[in-house]
């Protein structure tokens, strides 16, 4: 180590070097004497330092691992039959059909179940997706969300971005429900954004658009995993509004949302 | 391979699931190719059970793994058909952080680092998010100490003229 930095080193990795403890106490000497010296070094030092990334931010990602499909996949990897000299490429099939993306995000709280490649080519697959995990929203799932519309506007001007649509908090307000998150995901290369709903009488409500490029079609309605659906395709983007909520209510909903987003 | 082994190198990787995925989505940009490295990495992990020194670092050598196959087996791939390495869903991944956190100013350092070129994104985030040592991230991503600094000064220098740009929302994707 210290004769590689004894060497004249470019001034930006020794610098580097030292910010981050790695160099030896003669190369560390060396430099400090050449910093008490120099005010253009010491001021090449200070960039260097801001620099820096924080460790913090990345324990973000560690929070949206899918730990539940995670933790499938390592006792799927420990059969008998998965082991061998298992390729990647004929992994993909497999990891395509457990994955099913998105909601790694919330709490990593998708399971394995989901859905079968099939159901996935067709195209209700995004609502299937999005029945399985809204099923698992309790009111405490949002405890902890801000309870001023307002504060959502950030948020859904990116989910808006996303979509290509404007979202404010007057657009997607719904009476007698507050409003609680809006994320955005992407379901097969696409973007899917949410947009969630607490009512005291129905517990979680979620509104979902999906830039999917199909056809119109009038509102339509479904159950799904024991919650009421209504969904739409207009303009090139698929809707859906899903919650426990009485089927004309949430059509009401859904007149309503339609009538305001597009 | 012996059980003990197996069951060491088993248990050390359900402890480091978590990390593992995100040293994929930090290389691949992409939480599928996250998930799929995880998963062959657990395959790969277990198969080689017998190989893992008892005393050593159980997280390092696995993240060695994962390493080792998005080098050889993924990322080639990836450039074949065509996919960006910094592709846009990480930014949506992001953005998914965002809005459960607001924690805006964290989901910016994410998005700086990612928008690092590879090398020195990877290199960033094993010394400075991972602690390891020069030395060590030397050994796993088969460079010389001298690529390790340097890769990191050349990071640094990138990630505080970003933190000074105050126009820095123009370069987004």
């Amino acid at each position: 180590m210290s004769t590689e930095l004894e060497k004249a080193l470019p001034d930006d990795e020794a610098l580097t070097a030292y910010l981050d403890g790695e160099l030896d106490r003669d190369a560390r000497a060396a430099l400090e004497a050449r910093l008490a010296e120099d005010a253009a070094l010491r001021a090449r030092l200070d960039v260097l330092r801001a620099g820096r990334p924080p460790a913090e931010p990345f324990d973000l990602i560690l929070d949206m691992a899918p730990i539940d499909r995670l933790e499938h996949m390592l006792e799927t990897a420990d059969k008998p039959a998965a082991r061998g000299p298992a390729g990647f490429n004929g992994l993909r099939a497999l990891a395509a059909a457990i994955v099913l993306l998105v909601l790694g995000a919330v709490a990593g709280f998708v399971t394995a179940r989901s859905l079968t490649p099939t159901e996935v080519a067709e195209a209700p697959g995004w609502r299937a997706v999005v029945a399985d995990y809204v099923s698992l929203y309790t009111p405490e799932t949002f405890a902890l969300a801000p309870t001023d519309p307002e504060a959502y506007a950030p948020r859904l001007k990116v989910v808006g971005d996303g979509l290509g649509l404007p979202l404010e908090p007057e657009t997607v307000a719904l009476p007698g429900l507050d409003l609680k998150g809006a994320v955005l995901f992407e379901y097969e290369g696409k973007p899917l954004g949410q947009i969630s709903y607490l009512s005291t009488e129905y517990g979680p409500v979620a509104f979902c658009i999906i830039a999917n490029g199909r056809e119109d079609t009038p509102p339509a309605f479904e159950e799904r995993r024991g919650k009421n659906v209504v969904f739409w395709n207009s303009d090139g983007r698929g809707y859906l509004i899903i919650g426990s909520v009485p089927r004309e209510r949430l059509e009401t909903m859904a007149d309503t949302l339609a009538s305001r987003v597009s | 391979m012996t059980e003990s082994s197996h069951e060491a190198v088993k248990a050390g990787l359900r402890e480091h699931l978590r990390r593992l995925w995100r040293y994929g989505l930090v290389l691949s940009g992409s939480r599928d190719t996250a998930d799929d490295l995880v998963q062959s990495t657990c395959l790969r992990a277990l198969e080689r059970a017998h190989q893992f020194q008892p005393g050593t670092h159980l997280d390092r050598w696995l993240m060695a793994i994962l390493h080792s196959i998005w080098l050889n087996e993924v990322r080639a791939t990836r450039y074949r058909r065509g996919q960006g390495l910094v592709d846009a869903e990480a930014v949506l991944v992001f953005d998914g952080a965002q809005a459960i956190e607001t924690n805006i100013s964290a989901v910016q350092v994410l998005k700086r680092v990612q928008s690092l070129p590879e090398a020195q994104r990877e290199t960033v985030f094993l010394v400075y998010v991972e602690g390891f040592s020069y030395r060590e991230a030397a050994q796993l991503l088969e460079v010389p100490i001298g690529t390790v600094m340097s890769r990191l000064a050349g990071a640094r220098a990138k990630l505080a003229a970003l933190g000074a740009d105050p126009d820095e929302r123009r370069k987004k994707p």
